[in-house]
C-alpha cells in the first residue's frame, strides 16, 4: 500500500493518488454547488407555481360550485394570492395560471384576503 | 530513510471511502428530485379530477344557461329538469353538439372526455364524447339519475 503522506526526507510531499482523490472531491463539489443553487432556486419557483395553480383551481372549482347549487348559494374562501375573474372565457387567472370554470360571473379583480362568494343567478364577488 | 507507518491511510481506502460517499451523495441528491416529480402528477391528477366533478355537476344538476337553451345558444350545459332528474330536450340538444365546443362549455379544457347514460329504458341510453382510449390515466365519475326511469350517468375524462 502507497502511504497518504510521506515524511522524512520527501516531507511535505503528498502521493499522486491523494493529489487525484482531492482533485475529484474539488470537482464534485464544485458541481454539487452549482447543481444545489439551480435546484434551490427551482425549487423555490417550483413551490411558488403550486401555490399559485393550487389557489387557482380551488377558487375556480369553488365559483363552480357555488353556481351549481343554484341561486342563493353562497360561500367563503381565503385566497393566499391575487385573482382576476374573466366572465368571458369563464377564466380565473393567479399568476400566469389559468383555471376553468363553469358559471356565470361578473368581472373582478380580487386581491389576496377573504373572498364572499355569492350567487344571485349570477356569481358576485366582494371582499 | 525509513518511513513511519503510524498515522498513515491507504490510498486506494481513501478513494474507495470518496467513491462510495460520492454515490450515496447522489442517491441522497435524487430524492427532492423524484419528490418535485410525484407532486406534479398529484396536481395533474388532482386537476382532472376537479374539472370532471364541475362537469359533471353542471350537467346534472343544473338546467345550463340560457335556461332553455338549445344547441345554437347554449352558453353553459346543464341537462336538469331538477337536481338529477334528466330533461329529454336538453339531451337532445346536448347530443346536436360539436364536441369541440361541448368540451369548452365543460370547461375541461386540455382534457378528452366521454359521457354516457345507461337507463333502464334501453331506448334512452346514449354517449357523447370521444372514445376512451387505452392506457391513459382514466377519471371516472358515476351517478345515479332519473332518465326515463332509473339511470346510471358515467363520465369520463382523460388526457
Amino acid at each position: 500500500m502507497f502511504p497518504l503522506f510521506k515524511s522524512g526526507k520527501n516531507s511535505g510531499q503528498v502521493s499522486v493518488e491523494t493529489l487525484v482523490a482531492v482533485f475529484i472531491v474539488l470537482i464534485f463539489f464544485g458541481i454539487v454547488l452549482v447543481q444545489a443553487s439551480i435546484f434551490g432556486s427551482s425549487e423555490v419557483l417550483a413551490k411558488e407555481t403550486f401555490e399559485e395553480q393550487n389557489s387557482c383551481l380551488k377558487f375556480s372549482h369553488l365559483i363552480s360550485q357555488v353556481y351549481t347549487e343554484g341561486k342563493g348559494s353562497h360561500a367563503e374562501i381565503y385566497l393566499d394570492h391575487n385573482a382576476q375573474v374573466y366572465s368571458n372565457g369563464s377564466v380565473v387567472r393567479v399568476g400566469d395560471h389559468f383555471c376553468y370554470f363553469i358559471a356565470k360571473t361578473i368581472d373582478a379583480n380580487l386581491v389576496s384576503g377573504n373572498i364572499i362568494l355569492d350567487n344571485n343567478g349570477v356569481v358576485g364577488f366582494s371582499q | 530513510m525509513k518511513l513511519n507507518s503510524k498515522g498513515q491511510v491507504s490510498s486506494y481506502d481513501v478513494l474507495v471511502a470518496i467513491i462510495i460517499f460520492l454515490m450515496m451523495f447522489i442517491v441522497l441528491k435524487q430524492i427532492p428530485m423524484n419528490n418535485l416529480t410525484e407532486a406534479i402528477d398529484d396536481f395533474s391528477y388532482n386537476e382532472m379530477r376537479l374539472y370532471s366533478q364541475q362537469a359533471m355537476d353542471s350537467m346534472l344538476k343544473t338546467n345550463g344557461y340560457p335556461t332553455n337553451w338549445a344547441a345554437g345558444d347554449v352558453e353553459i350545459i346543464g341537462l336538469a329538469q331538477k337536481q338529477n332528474i334528466l330533461d329529454e330536450e336538453k339531451v337532445t340538444e346536448f347530443l346536436l353538439l360539436d364536441y369541440g365546443d361541448a368540451r369548452n362549455m365543460l370547461a375541461l379544457g386540455k382534457y378528452d372526455f366521454n359521457f354516457l347514460v345507461d337507463s333502464v329504458d334501453d331506448s334512452k341510453d346514449f354517449s357523447f364524447g370521444v372514445n376512451i382510449q387505452e392506457n391513459k390515466e382514466v377519471i371516472v365519475i358515476e351517478r345515479v339519475v332519473y332518465y326515463g326511469g332509473e339511470a346510471n350517468a358515467k363520465l369520463y375524462v382523460f388526457k
